[in-house]
């Protein structure tokens, strides 16, 4: 993609992330005044909702210099988008319900329900952003665009 | 990172098959929405993570609980 179409690309899609603080800063305020059953490690600051917005922002932006579909590409249908992946992310769930069969985990790894809802919410959120928009896509344009400046950009899958 | 954490929070359970579970859930989810991320854009890789979280850690996780709450 040249510079002109990731930085358009870029603004889309700030309304979208402008949406996914606001839910991130919502859930945030909900644990904050309601009595969560929480498990160490999922107590949470606000200084992650900035820090989720930017690392989110920069993650598009360089998801865009290193071949990563946008946002909200034009030729990806909403069952690309959402249905498949969300169905493939329920039969992941299903594996690991069996695989508590043979090996139980027990309860104290999860948090319970309803409280799970608020703390899952925000952790998908913060998981993908971290993970996937900024770190895997920081990785890529870092090998890359920085340390191979370009070359052997074929692209595999 | 993830591993490293379960078995800080939760050394007395630690186990190679804990260990399994928890590289198949964690790399499963990685590779898995990193492959739709580069296919069909962010939203696919989040869509995976909270259909994965919807089954495991809501509504498996909220039957563990209402199990317990019945027994008890």
């Amino acid at each position: 993609m040249n510079s002109q179409a990731v930085t358009k690309q870029s603004v889309v899609s700030l309304p979208t992330v402008a949406g996914w603080l606001i839910v991130l800063a919502g859930l945030m305020g909900l644990q904050q005044i309601l009595p969560l059953t929480v498990n160490q490690g999922q107590q949470s600051s606000w200084l992650m909702v900035p820090v989720v917005g930017g690392l989110a922002w920069l993650g598009l932006v360089l998801s865009g210099n290193t071949g990563f579909t946008p946002l909200w590409a034009a030729g990806v249908s909403n069952w690309q988008r959402f249905g498949r992946p969300f169905l493939l992310g329920l039969s992941l769930g299903a594996v690991m319900v069996l695989s508590e069969l043979v090996n139980p985990l027990g309860a104290e790894l999860q948090t319970p329900f309803p409280d799970s809802l608020i703390v899952f919410g925000q952790a998908g959120l913060v998981e993908e952003v971290i993970f996937h928009l900024f770190l895997t896509t920081g990785l890529v344009w870092l090998g890359s665009n920085v340390l191979l400046k370009g070359r052997h950009q074929t692209p595999v899958f | 990172m993830q591993v490293g954490a379960v078995y800080t929070y939760f050394p007395n359970k630690f186990s190679v098959m804990l260990g399994g579970q928890m590289l198949v859930m964690i790399g499963g989810t990685l590779t898995l929405g990193a492959y739709l991320f580069r296919q069909h854009g962010f939203w696919a890789a989040l869509s995976l993570r909270y259909g994965f979280y919807l089954v495991w850690h809501i509504l498996w996780a909220g039957g563990i609980g209402a199990i317990q709450y019945v027994l008890s």
